[in-house]
């Protein structure tokens, strides 16, 4: 209790020396945060845009036994789309009787075919069947621009990116021509009616190349039969546990002699390139920021060590009152660890403030290059709690640090310095 | 004026301990401000410099519906047709005697997608139809693998050589010459029927006698690959898999009969398709990995008047080198533009674009319209782009970057500002009874606060001359060995330029930054009673 009170009495004496360490590791830790939450919102702003349609993420991803053993051991794209679920209504129902489930749908693999519009032909675009049951989840990632979303009555209808409805002039009403092979190698040509365009909620130009279609023309360009897809994705209920879901889905699948496998999302999608290369630049910036925290750290101190040089009567006068080297250690420690301690919070504070102020001023660009850097169209600061916990714990070891360097040679003070009238 | 000088130096030297701590910081920010900034400008400067050397060089020439002159081409959605353009002997001309122009070579930019001989697709690619010799003159960074790569159309040779792209880390394909558990589609009893059918058929290659206990399978998968490296394994096939013909089985055989039996990693491969070949069901088919020099087929799709279902071109190629570009970009694959002509039944002066390098990058402007002048001139619709239009990517990831660089730079001008306040502050109550004195000896509170600014100019002089040395070396070591882990750049290092300006950018923006900084606990000075400050010290 003394301690305690020891410790906050001298923070408060040294008021001024305190509020300058305070607003340096605010301020560092506040903009340490930020730097971090932009490398952290440029993946997230990948996983929200391009990836949102062409890798939605679930938590379980279900597919026919051996997909992804043959899809790891680089079987031939022809064989791997042979390989689907049947009739996957059924098996929809009997998961959703799962208490754990929220939510399956049907994701179907992109056909890539060339396709005509206004006598030109232009080169392969991706096109991605929208079931209904994924319908609800499209939505929720894109915005129809013009025109109007999927109905459970069309037949052969197309969404198109607004950027190249734009850029080839296409109208709603147009007829699209696609020409190509269908995910078995089979030529196809089949036509559809612009219903309207969308844009992601964060859009991206590089879904400039996929176009969203009914499910009965997705049937017609895939060569699928009506029950067949490659993957459905699973969203579990809130506090489910995946561990436990997945062991259960697996077991309701040999209960019914079900030739299917359920994967974690992350398991899955180990390897997309996107990411990686977000986690490479995020590794960039954390080093960036290790070596400013470096500096700034011997600068931290420079500026304890001088405080406590400027104590060194306040110091004697411990050890006159027969105060231990240790106790005093403890307590310049402890005094050292709640400022650190409290700044970075505050800078932490400051630094969620900051995020939520940018964040809301919604800054977006056009430019592909900076969308590339952005991972969309927009600048998002995200928030990772491991981001956090790495400034944080390079704090806290900065605090060990300063104990341990400064506090060696400022403790050794002899009591004499406590009565002598003017220090040396 | 000597006397302020005679009077920093003293107290310099009587606050030695403070002032060390000082200037080692301020040498320390001083030095990783110079490499920030140097790392800032040699990032964008070389990236620009190797967009330009591997992807766009200087200027191009481009038809009016070229899909370069969309904005944000790299994403649009581009038509199928080429863009072409004639540049005829006059335009060469005209170009070739700028004196500001190295080098030009017309190109042809579409795409294609590879075929083993097995009709097995084995990937796509970006394909640039040049001038075989003019691709080190024209695009200087892209780097051929195999020296003495030659890719000149020979017409006695009936396959065309190209220089493929380099193939990204999914198209690299390794262990095609031994077996894994994951090469197998099946595990658990029939795996284990699978094992007692293979033993069955080869009895002679599985002679451990713990085969019988070997649960994780181990034994068996490395007598399976120790039969992989036997160049006669085909004459033990049981005659049952003869009854009827499978051209795969024949084929390999016939491969492995023409292989030299000390070539062991071709002979374990093509043994392993050979296994893949009897159980077919049961292994994942061997892939055929990118080598050189190799028939393979080149599938492009015609250059102009595409009807709905038009076939594809198909060229018989062999790669005989890679191409390495930027990474991040897509590796073109480079082809002898004049046989690229003929099989897209294009005139021999057809191109997508004429690509320009110029001796020096200042000059792109004007050459630019210079260019584009003429060829209004002589009526030529045709447009005239420098790398900024032609690549759209460059230019704003070179910027982030330099932005993100930047961030840590202002983060130490931060840090400097608030230590030093802290630091000049701490002396000034430290030396609060010198003060007193010099002020009851008659100098002026102005004067102290001159040598207070005039300690922390020599402190930070100095700083800045110690960070010239230790900055420089960093940064010339840096220049000569690069940063290695960037891997934006095709060396995955950037190497640093030297320039003099940020050394002393930063001691102009130090030095204020710094006396201001001080300046401020300084004017507390103004407020010092020399009779007060004596009787409060004593």
């Amino acid at each position: 209790m003394v301690l305690i009170k020891l410790i906050l009495r001298n923070i408060f004496s040294h008021k001024l020396r305190s509020t300058i360490i305070f607003i340096v590791i605010s301020l560092v830790f506040s903009i340490m945060f930020l730097f971090l939450a932009f490398a952290d919102g440029t993946s997230e702003n990948m996983v929200n845009s391009i990836l949102s349609i062409t890798k939605p993420k679930c938590d379980i991803v279900v597919t026919a036994k051996g997909f992804l053993e043959s899809k790891e051991a680089n079987e031939k794209l022809e064989e791997l789309n042979k390989m689907t679920i049947s009739d996957y209504q059924s098996i929809r129902d009997k998961i959703q009787q799962l208490s754990e489930v929220s939510s399956v749908y049907v994701h179907t693999q992109p056909v890539n075919v060339n396709f005509i519009i206004n006598e030109k032909r232009y080169k392969p675009v991706n096109f991605f069947g929208i079931e209904p049951d994924y319908s609800k989840h499209i939505t929720s990632n894109v915005n129809i621009t013009e025109g109007r979303f999927f109905e459970n009555s069309d037949n052969n209808v197309i969404l198109m990116h607004s950027s190249v409805g734009k850029q080839l002039n296409i109208k709603i009403g147009d007829t699209i021509t696609t020409v190509g092979t269908d995910l078995f190698g089979q030529s196809i040509t089949e036509n559809f009616t612009v219903i309207g365009f969308y844009k992601s909620k964060i859009d991206s130009i590089g879904l400039a190349t996929t176009a969203l279609i009914d499910m009965n023309g997705y049937l017609m360009i895939s060569g699928l039969v009506d029950g067949e897809a490659s993957t459905m994705n699973i969203n579990l209920k809130k506090n489910a546990s995946l561990k436990e879901s997945l062991t259960k889905l697996r077991q309701m699948a040999k209960d019914n002699n079900l030739n299917i496998e359920f994967n974690e999302f992350n398991i899955f999608y180990k390897n997309i390139e996107e990411i990686k290369l977000y986690a490479a630049i995020k590794i960039i910036v954390m080093f960036l920021s290790f070596i400013v925290i470096f500096i700034i750290m011997f600068g931290i101190m420079n500026v304890v060590s001088l405080n406590l040089k400027d104590r060194r009567k306040e110091i004697g006068s411990y050890y006159c009152l027969g105060a231990e080297k240790w106790f005093l250690n403890i307590m310049y420690s402890s005094e050292i660890l709640i400022i650190n301690v409290l700044s970075s919070i505050v800078g932490l504070i400051s630094g969620l403030i900051l995020r939520f102020i940018i964040n809301s001023i919604n800054i977006t660009t056009d430019n592909p290059g900076f969308q590339i850097v952005l991972g969309g169209e927009k600048l998002y600061l995200g928030f990772n709690i491991y981001s956090v916990l790495y400034i944080f714990i390079i704090f806290v070891l900065i605090t060990i640090i300063t104990s341990f360097v400064t506090l060696g040679s400022a403790l050794k003070v002899s009591p004499s310095v406590a009565v002598r009238e003017v220090e040396e | 004026m000597l006397l302020y000088v005679k009077l920093i130096l003293k107290s310099l030297l009587r606050h030695q301990k403070s002032g060390k701590k000082l200037f080692v910081f301020i040498s320390l920010c001083m030095v990783t401000i110079i490499i920030l900034l140097t790392m800032m400008d040699s990032f964008y400067v070389k990236y620009l410099d190797e967009i330009i050397n591997n992807w766009t060089s200087h200027i191009r020439i481009v038809s009016k519906n070229s899909p370069k002159l969309k904005p944000n081409s790299a994403f649009s959605v581009e038509e199928e047709n080429l863009s072409l353009i004639k540049i005829d002997s006059k335009i060469e001309q005209f170009i070739s005697n700028m004196p500001e122009v190295q080098a030009y070579s017309p190109v042809i930019e579409t795409y294609g997608n590879f075929f083993t001989i097995d009709s097995d697709f084995q990937g796509f690619s970006w394909i640039r139809g040049i001038v075989p010799d003019s691709i080190s003159k024209v695009l200087p960074g892209v780097i051929i693998t195999e020296k003495n790569a030659n890719f000149n159309y020979d017409p006695n040779n009936k396959d065309i050589p190209i220089v493929r792209g380099f193939p990204t880390s999914s198209e690299i394909i390794i262990d095609n010459d031994k077996f894994q558990k994951k090469d197998f589609r099946i595990v658990g009893d029939k795996f284990d029927n699978f094992k007692k059918q293979v033993i069955k058929d080869f009895p002679q290659l599985f002679s451990d006698t713990n085969i019988e206990k070997d649960t994780n399978s181990q034994i068996f998968i490395s007598s399976l690959n120790k039969s992989l490296l036997d160049p006669n394994l085909y004459k033990v096939i049981p005659s049952t898999y003869f009854d009827n013909y499978d051209w795969k089985i024949d084929d390999t055989i016939t491969k492995i009969k023409s292989l030299d039996p000390n070539s062991k990693k071709e002979i374990a491969k093509w043994n392993k398709r050979l296994y893949c070949s009897l159980y077919p069901d049961i292994i994942f088919p061997v892939p055929e990995e990118i080598t050189l020099n190799k028939p393979l087929t080149l599938q492009v799709m015609p250059a102009k008047n595409k009807e709905i279902l038009s076939s594809p071109i198909i060229i018989p190629i062999t790669f005989v080198s890679y191409a390495k570009g930027i990474p991040m970009y897509p590796q073109p694959t480079y082809i002898d533009i004049n046989i690229f002509r003929e099989y897209l039944d294009l005139e021999s002066n057809e191109c997508t674009d004429f690509v320009i390098r110029l001796k020096d990058k200042q000059s792109i402007q004007i050459v630019k319209d210079k260019i584009q002048k003429y060829l209004i001139e002589q009526n030529y619709d045709y447009k005239v782009i420098d790398f900024f239009q032609a690549d759209t990517l460059g230019t704003p990831i070179a910027t982030s970057f330099s932005i993100v660089i930047l961030i840590p730079v202002i983060l130490l001008f931060c840090a400097i500002v608030i230590f030093i306040l802290n630091m000049i502050m701490l002396s000034i109550i430290k030396r609060k009874r010198e003060i007193g004195t010099s002020l009851a000896i008659g100098m002026t509170k102005g004067e102290n606060i001159i040598i207070f600014l005039g300690e922390v100019f020599i402190i930070v002089t100095l700083s800045w001359l110690i960070s010239i040395v230790v900055g420089s070396a960093a940064i010339i070591y840096l220049a000569n060995n690069g940063l290695s882990g960037m891997f934006f750049f095709n060396s995955n290092k950037l190497f640093f330029v030297l320039d003099f300006k940020y050394i002393f950018l930063a001691y102009i923006l130090i030095l204020p930054i710094t006396l201001l900084s001080a300046l401020i606990p300084c004017l507390s000075i103004l407020k010092f009673k020399p009779v007060e400050i004596l009787r409060e010290t004593n």
